[in-house]
């Protein structure tokens, strides 16, 4: 592909990226610790990821002051535009897992959860799944490969259906252990939070299908 | 905070009884680009024109005011205007090269102000000047054809060559990409980036983009007034008169 | 498509009308312009048509050939080969030895018409054939002597046996010698030297322009370097220096109308200036070219103007954006495109002037001079006063050659207007 004929354009779109994939990281790797913070109970881990936050707003806004000047200054047009654009959307949704995963976090902070071994095994999997679809929708947002994006989107319905048989299990436990009924409402809200770490997932990658062919993906279910 | 290059105070243009600029008091920074936008007849043109006194060749053209240029008065009566010329450089709307060979048209200012003492001097004054201009390793194999030979782009690059040949310290464009495609346009935006690390350039542009895309600081003229005069990015993000908004989003012309 | 309206078809209709009625008038417009060009071409044709018939036969002379004896004793009696021994010597009588043998003619009439037949300059001609035949002398040689004009006027037909003798400008000898030489074969008729190399003579057949040629050189000359520069810096004050008041105002009016005074009037200034107070001889190629310098002024002084003003301001002010002064960019830059248009103007003014007799009249341009002027301060005169002059005398041999010169004058001025189009395209080519 060639390069803008006026090279600072090219470093100011290099920036918008870059600020992008950094935030994604970032976001990955709280998902991640929040799950481990919240199987081990480990209340120092959990601080440290509701710190990370910040930085993820601080992001957002950076990148809404960054995209506000390109579209002010350089008045991109069709695929510059759509970068900046499908940028903005990524930003937002990224901002949003950094929100779910410090939730998450506040969990073992202030609550004595108890977790089954075998809903830790599913947690832990459902963790996995989560933090590795986003950071495979931030890959091929960054590589620009749609047909990637196609697969990852389809991706998310696996996540969706190991959540519903996760709140279902976890709903017929109640009636069993009533004692432990908070801990079961904690595990039925993080359960839900995995969920929606995967629904952003599937924007961002909504948000790269956009990018390079400029369609929005409006899936036929 | 650094010394500004250019200090004009209280000017005011008169096209014989007509007022052309009113009361006009701004400072230009060194080494960056700064735009004048406004809408057409609103004396941004004018208004460039008094900072190299090309309003000298305009009978019935007067000012009032002082225009210091490193802290001297230009308009003092001891001034010469020939010396101040190679300092303040201009580049014109319309490319205009003098129809002579390209060696020759970069050459003119050097000879004319004594800067090079022998050929091989000069010699490498027109290539330095040239490659400032990116256009060297387009002519370097026929720099004795003539410059009007050349696309819209080239004698456009062509006459910045020749006005930095002089060695200013400041080149005033007068809405020069105007006449020439987008491509071309384009070309020349890259190199006024590339020319701002060694000089101040003030550029008129009657579109806003490209205000928007090269320069750091805009000053929005109306009517021979000065609206507003700021960073380029807080101009068109955010600007602080509702005048400038208007103009900017296309509400009035 | 849809269909049209009525009121659609009506507007056609309407349309088609008057596309009639204009393409008729254009047609007409054309045709009448064709026939305006037409009729002047016929004209033209006419004119030089009318000019050729009269003027070619100018180009030509007869010439006689004789055998003469040139005896180096009687020819240089000094021996050193000067004018003056040429002087002292019988060169003339030489000649009619030779044509009396000719013609076997003896006693006086007869004499008298042999002689009669030649040119009175044959002497003259016989010595400068001598001067380029040194070798031959004392040898016998045929050299080719000039007819006299009524000779040449019998031969070319202009006088017939049929007048009266009396009436005649040869008479029944003369005729029966001419025919004797042409049945000898020794008349031949051949491109006249004497029209291009010979100068001012009362003798028709000696008549030439050189004289003339070489005056009206030197007066165009002093007026083009006087009138060019002159012009040509008036002009640039003019339109770059001059301030926009009162004074110069007046200065243009006053160029504007000089262009229109006749050129009579710039020959009594003459007169009355350079030759009454000034004290200048008459008749000299300087006055007469300060004269016409002054008449072609305003015309070269409007045509500079012009081709500066052509020239686009843009240039002058890239010129002053890198800092040129006024001056430096004005003579560097727009004078230097201006030229080609300044020279045609200065080239058609000097035509112009080539062509001007009444101001050369006034100041007594009429010198009777037998051979070329030899400074600008010497008496002279130009072509079309030497064809004015021709005009006047009655032998028809001058009636030819005043319509050769009249040719060779028409001549010079294509040729001067020739190079002012080849100069033009030349230099222009550069802008």
């Amino acid at each position: 592909m060639n390069e803008h004929i006026v090279s600072s354009y090219d470093d100011e779109l290099n920036k918008l990226q870059t600020l992008i994939m950094t935030m994604g990281t970032t976001a990955t790797e709280m998902v991640d610790n929040a799950v481990d913070a919240l199987l081990n109970a480990d209340k120092e881990s959990a601080r440290t990821i509701i710190d990370t936050d910040r930085a993820i707003n601080a992001g957002l806004s950076r990148l809404t002051e960054l995209s506000q000047n390109i579209l002010a200054l350089r008045s991109p047009m069709a695929n510059d535009l759509r970068k900046v654009l499908s940028a903005i959307q990524v930003g937002l949704n990224i901002e949003r897992v950094g929100d779910l995963a410090k939730n998450m976090a506040k969990l073992p902070i202030s609550n004595e959860i108890f977790i089954e071994d075998i809903y830790a095994v599913e947690l832990r999997k459902m963790g996995k799944i989560a933090s590795g679809n986003l950071f495979d929708s931030l890959k091929t947002y960054n590589q620009e490969n749609a047909e990637e994006a196609l697969i990852v989107h389809a991706n998310d319905i696996r996540l969706d259906e190991l959540h519903k048989a996760f709140s279902k299990s976890v709903m017929l436990n109640i009636t069993k252990d009533v004692e432990n009924i908070d801990s079961s409402i904690h595990l039925l809200f993080v359960s839900r939070h995995l969920e929606r770490v995967g629904d952003h997932a599937k924007n961002i990658a909504e948000a790269t299908i956009y990018k390079v062919k400029g369609e929005i993906y409006e899936p036929s279910d | 905070m650094t010394d500004p290059v250019v200090r004009c105070e209280n000017v005011n243009i008169y096209y014989g009884e007509k007022q052309a600029i009113n009361d006009i008091s701004i400072d230009i920074l060194p080494k960056q680009i700064t735009a004048f936008i406004g809408p057409s007849g609103c004396g941004k043109s004018t208004f460039l024109r008094s900072l190299n006194r090309m309003n000298d060749t305009i009978d019935g053209c007067r000012m009032e005011g002082r225009i210091l240029i490193d802290d001297e008065d230009i308009y003092a009566p001891e001034v010469d205007v020939v010396p101040l010329r190679a300092r303040v450089g201009m580049v014109f709307q319309k490319p205009n090269p003098f129809p002579k060979s390209i060696f020759d048209n970069v050459a003119y200012g050097p000879k004319i102000h004594g800067l090079a003492k022998s050929s091989s001097e000069l010699q490498t004054i027109v290539e330095h000047a040239l490659k400032g201009s990116g256009l060297w390793e387009e002519v370097k194999d026929r720099l004795d054809q003539p410059g009007t030979g050349l696309s819209g782009g080239q004698q456009q690059r062509l006459c910045i060559a020749r006005t930095i040949a002089v060695q200013p310290e400041i080149i005033l464009m007068d809405e020069p990409c105007s006449a020439l495609d987008p491509i071309a346009t384009a070309k020349i935006e890259a190199l006024m980036t590339d020319l701002a690390k060694d000089y101040t350039i003030i550029i008129v542009t009657h579109s806003m983009q490209q205000a928007a895309r090269v320069s750091q600081k805009t000053a929005f003229f109306h009517l021979g007034d000065l609206i507003e005069y700021g960073d380029t990015t807080q101009m068109f993000t955010n600007p602080r008169e509702s005048r400038t908004q208007d103009y900017i989003t296309g509400r009035f012309g | 498509m849809t269909e049209k309206t009525a009121q659609q078809k009506q507007i056609e209709q309407r349309l088609q009308n008057s596309l009639k009625g204009r393409r008729a008038k254009e047609r007409r417009f054309v045709w009448f312009g064709r026939s305006a060009i037409a009729v002047a071409l016929i004209f033209l044709a006419t004119l030089f048509i009318s000019i050729g018939t009269k003027g070619i036969p100018g180009f030509f002379q007869h010439y006689v050939t004789l055998n003469v004896s040139l005896d180096a004793q009687r020819l240089d009696p000094l021996g050193d080969m000067s004018d003056q021994s040429f002087f002292d010597g019988e060169a003339k009588k030489l000649v009619y030895e030779a044509i009396y043998a000719e013609l076997e003619a003896s006693g006086r009439s007869k004499k008298k018409a042999a002689r009669q037949i030649l040119s009175n300059g044959s002497d003259v001609r016989l010595v400068s054939f001598v001067k380029n035949n040194i070798d031959k002398l004392d040898t016998v040689q045929p050299v080719k002597l000039a007819l006299d004009d009524d000779a040449d006027s019998y031969l070319r037909g202009f006088i017939s046996k049929d007048t009266p003798e009396k009436l005649r400008r040869v008479n029944d000898i003369q005729i029966e010698y001419i025919e004797a030489l042409q049945a000898k074969g020794l008349i031949s008729y051949e491109l006249s030297d004497y029209l291009f190399f010979g100068s001012a003579s009362r003798n028709a057949e000696m008549a030439g322009i050189k004289g003339a040629f070489f005056g009206s050189i030197y007066t165009l000359f002093i007026c083009f370097i006087i009138a060019f520069p002159l012009g040509v810096a008036t002009a640039v004050y003019l339109e770059v220096f001059a301030p926009k008041n009162k004074v110069t105002e007046i200065i243009e009016i006053n160029i504007n109308n000089l262009a229109a005074v006749p050129s009579v009037v710039f020959g009594i200034l003459g007169l009355a200036i350079f030759i009454n107070i000034f004290g200048l001889p008459r008749s000299i190629p300087l006055v007469g070219g300060i004269v016409l310098a002054l008449m072609t002024l305003p015309t070269i002084i409007i045509s500079s103007r012009a081709s500066i003003r052509a020239v686009p301001p843009s240039i002058k002010d890239g010129a002053l954006g890198v800092g040129a002064s006024e001056m430096q960019a004005t003579f560097h830059h727009v004078v230097p495109l201006a030229i080609p248009g300044m020279l045609t103007g200065a080239i058609i003014g000097m035509a112009q002037a080539l062509g001007e007799t009444a101001p050369l009249l006034m100041i007594g341009m009429v010198a009777f001079i037998v051979d070329i002027p030899n400074s600008v301060t010497d008496p002279g005169t130009v072509l079309p006063v030497q064809i004015f002059m021709w005009a006047d005398f009655a032998e028809r041999m001058f009636i030819q050659k005043t319509s050769s010169a009249i040719i060779i004058l028409l001549g010079f001025l294509i040729a001067m207007n020739g190079i002012a189009i080849l100069i033009r395209r030349k230099l222009e080519r550069r802008w």
